[in-house]
């Protein structure tokens, strides 16, 4: 229906039955049911599986007994909390965490933004097609295939690097016992497997953009970069900035299954490479307290919940339309 | 218009739909015809002929108790992890493989288990009640209270090394008896084998630290505690590991074996892989699992000529505790009498144990003598072979058998062991309460790793890295756990 007969038709319902559009709460309600009705099942999902389950964070506070369950179990107050500050790898583990996904944030953006902007300025279909492709591959790779890939790499005696450096003639280098090398890998990583997945959210953004202000750009004499300085990149920071805004909200949570995949029980490697998951996962795997694991998920949240709402508050200063809520 | 509302309509249905999947139950039935599913956890991987063997067992279970059982097995691999979780997410099963180095005192502390009071054994295990005895009873006991089934019988869990007798002689070395031979080997190999590297075995220390000095973990809480005790010393007292003498030469010792090459500095991701796939030379395990993983070797790649080698020097031995393995009801079972009945069937019932442990008589086994067997599996195709998976849950000394084709002189090491080797000791027995200590044991636990394995492998500086293991150990609180446990022992051994 186009757009002049659906004002015709409001205009026309309005005034052949002459009633007032309701306001208050149940005005509201019948009069955007069909939306509400839409919106419908994604709340009933987040109420299932994301609210409900906020009430087990009581978890945390608790000795956990099989027999006595969730309400039933003593209370222990903060005791849970304890390892993790008794560790002295508090303050460690944090900033690695939000470091690597500092990291990840800005590599990874950076990659996506410049590959989706390549691609939506080479011609060629098929030239298109098979590079997205082949990007978009590793993405479906597990990290625990990624895991066996790196070390099939750097393995000290039949690793993929050792025999090319000792095929030149160069010295052997064991990375297993190289900590500082291992930001780098982790990245590297990271970026190889995440790269097509993100690039096509931007191009899908880029492609959004009227191609009337790029004729008209080039009419006025804008080469190729100056359309993407002047057009494209302000276009996209919207979408830039909704997508930096998702990450960040899970900035204190370490991608478990690639830390762990990628570095496994290393213990050498854990000053520059641990993770507050994966730090966790290795201090409780044999105490099996679930309510230690529990404290450490409410810290994660808590901290990610503080650091998303400033965020979110900073960017509505700036640029009111382009926060989240 | 209309069209949205019937969109509307439509999602609000299949919404409705998928919630009332959750909740369809099955009405239970009154009357006594009712057969009872009771399904049950083992360790290990599924046997190829599962349905032959369960499926025997089945027909006789719908017999003597009108009930059925399904059995769910977790691969070794994902035994630390998966084993937790069944009973983290209140899997509905009810029975459960437990043992004292799979979490038992852990799990049994946090209630996982239901208590098996003396009404309820005697009701359902008779026969088990009175043929284990007082002493493996005691041994489960957690807080006080019981919540396995042991086995019963002696067994060591002392390691032996299987090493490739063809390398040996290659190198015309002599036999392999004590570490110092065991080392001369490796460094043979390390020498002038380009691609095998000699240590493919578990851990080093148990060979190189615990065995020699003949120690042995205390408060059956994993050795990440590194807390330990003399097993020939009657005093009772337990001690750090770690700040010991003997701990820095052997520290000392496993730096040099590293740098001549007896590892590589990725052994952590290939650790206990063993000789299977050529790639090492040495594999360590108890003497048992060492036999049967050597005859196996020995069939595939007898050019190996594989030889089983005990470098204990007749050092003292701890037979296993009872509970290194045994049967636990699940703490939410529903049919708790009936899974309790199963087991006993399982335990005490030959034709039971029989199907369980060693396969069809005749097709998978043929009885040498009462307490021996020879296995037939190797006249199978490898689809129709046996392997049980963790039926050690229901061994029984009475209707236990020994492989009578035991590789090369074990048979007779074991003989000697339990005549001349073996001591007893009331420490052993002692399960440690971790109520008080658990956020020190977590961040022991987490030091262990970032720092003892990484020194125990020689990766870092022995003196720096054991200061560095030293101070980290007491900030994370080791004293407070030994003083817990030296306190709690005493408690125990004076009742």
């Amino acid at each position: 229906m186009t757009e002049r007969s659906r004002i015709s038709y409001n205009y026309a319902a309005g005034k052949l039955t002459g009633r007032r559009v309701k306001t208050g709460f149940l005005g509201k309600l019948s009069r955007y049911k069909v939306l509400l009705l839409m919106l419908l099942p994604a709340v009933v999902y987040y109420f299932i599986f994301s609210y409900i389950p906020m009430g087990g964070a009581l978890v945390a506070f608790k000795s956990y007994d099989y027999a006595k369950g969730i309400f039933g179990s003593p209370w222990v107050g903060l005791e849970n909390f304890r390892f993790f500050f008794q560790s002295g790898k508090l303050v460690n583990v944090t900033v690695n965490t939000i470091l690597y996904n500092l990291a990840f944030l800005t590599v990874n953006t950076t990659l996506q933004i410049t590959v989706a902007i390549m691609l939506s300025e080479v011609g060629g279909k098929y030239f298109k097609k098979i590079a997205q492709s082949v990007m978009f591959l590793p993405y479906f790779v597990s990290w625990v295939v990624v895991g066996a890939i790196v070390y099939n790499i750097f393995n000290v005696k039949l690793g993929l690097l050792n025999n090319i450096l000792g095929f030149f003639g160069l010295l052997e280098t064991d990375v297993y016992r190289t900590p500082g090398v291992w930001k780098y890998i982790l990245v590297f990583f990271s970026a190889w497997k995440n790269i097509g997945y993100g690039s096509v959210v931007y191009l899908a953004a880029i492609m959004g953009i009227d191609t009337e202000m790029y004729e008209a750009a080039e009419i006025d004499g804008a080469n190729i970069f100056t359309r993407i300085r002047k057009i494209t990149l302000p276009c996209m920071t919207p979408t830039i900035i909704t997508l930096v805004l998702l990450a960040i909200g899970s900035i204190f949570r370490g991608d478990f299954s690639m830390f762990y995949q990628i570095v496994g029980d290393n213990g050498l490697l854990f000053d520059s490479t641990d993770v507050i998951d994966t730090f966790t996962f290795r201090s409780l795997m044999k105490t099996q307290e679930i309510g230690m694991s529990a404290a450490v998920g409410l810290y994660q949240s808590i901290l990610c919940f503080t650091i998303l709402m400033v965020t979110n508050a900073v960017i509505r200063k700036v640029d009111s339309s382009s926060a989240l809520f | 218009m209309k069209k949205a509302w019937y969109c509307g309509l439509i999602l609000v249905l299949v919404i409705a739909m998928l919630g009332g999947c959750g909740q369809s139950e099955q009405p239970v039935s009154e009357t006594q015809e009712e057969t009872t599913q009771l399904k049950m956890y083992l360790l290990g991987d599924k046997p190829a002929i599962y349905d032959e063997i369960y499926g025997q067992v089945n027909e006789m279970l719908k017999q003597d108790l009108n009930a059925q059982l399904e059995v769910e097995f977790i691969p070794w691999g994902e035994q630390d992890k998966k084993y937790a979780l069944i009973f983290a997410a209140n899997e509905d099963f009810d029975l459960v493989y437990a043992a004292n180095w799979a979490y038992y005192t852990q799990q049994a502390a946090k209630n996982s288990f239901l208590e098996l009071t003396d009404e309820l054994l005697e009701k359902n295990n008779p026969t088990s009640l009175a043929e284990i005895p007082e002493v493996a009873w005691e041994q489960t006991k957690v807080n006080g209270k019981r919540y396995m089934i042991p086995i019963s019988g002696v067994e060591f869990g002392t390691h032996v090394v299987g090493i490739r007798g063809d390398l040996r002689e290659k190198y015309s070395l002599p036999p392999i008896t004590d570490l110092a031979s065991l080392e001369a080997y490796m460094d043979a190999v390390a020498e002038n084998e380009d691609t095998i590297t000699p240590w493919g075995g578990l851990s080093t220390r148990e060979l190189a630290l615990m065995m020699p000095q003949e120690w042995a973990y205390a408060g059956n809480v994993g050795e990440e505690m590194m807390i330990g005790f003399d097993i020939a010393d009657d005093s009772a007292a337990v001690f750090s590991i770690v700040d010991t003498p003997e701990y820095e030469a052997y520290v000392q010792k496993m730096k040099s074996w590293f740098d001549k090459g007896y590892w590589n500095s990725d052994v952590l991701s290939t650790v206990g892989e063993g000789l299977s796939k050529g790639r090492f030379a040495v594999s360590s395990h108890n003497i048992l699992t060492t036999s049967s993983y050597l005859n196996t070797l020995n069939a595939e790649n007898p050019d190996w000529k594989v030889e089983l080698c005990d470098i204990s020097q007749g050092t003292k031995k701890l037979p296993l505790l009872y509970t290194n393995s045994g049967m636990a009801v699940h703490q939410t079972s529903k049919n708790p009498d009936k899974a309790l009945q199963t087991i006993e069937l399982l335990r005490n019932d030959p034709d039971y144990f029989n199907l369980t442990w060693y396969g069809v008589e005749g097709k998978h086994w043929e009885p040498v003598g009462d307490k021996e067997f020879r296995s037939l599996n190797d006249q199978l195709p490898s689809e129709e072979q046996y392997y049980p998976g963790c039926v050690w849950g229901w061994r029984n000394a009475k209707l236990w058998r020994t492989e009578s084709n035991m590789y090369g002189d074990s048979k007779q090491m074991l003989k000697d062991w339990e005549a001349r080797d073996m001591v007893q000791s009331d420490v052993q027995a002692f399960n440690f309460n971790s109520e008080q200590v658990k956020n020190e044991m977590a961040a022991v636990t987490n030091v262990y790793k970032q720092y003892g394995v990484p020194l125990e492998y020689g990766f870092v500086d022995p003196v720096e890295g054991l200061r560095v293991y030293r101070e980290k150990l007491e900030q994370a609180g080791h004293d407070k756990i030994l003083a817990e446990m030296q306190r709690q022992l005493d408690a125990y051994l004076n009742q």
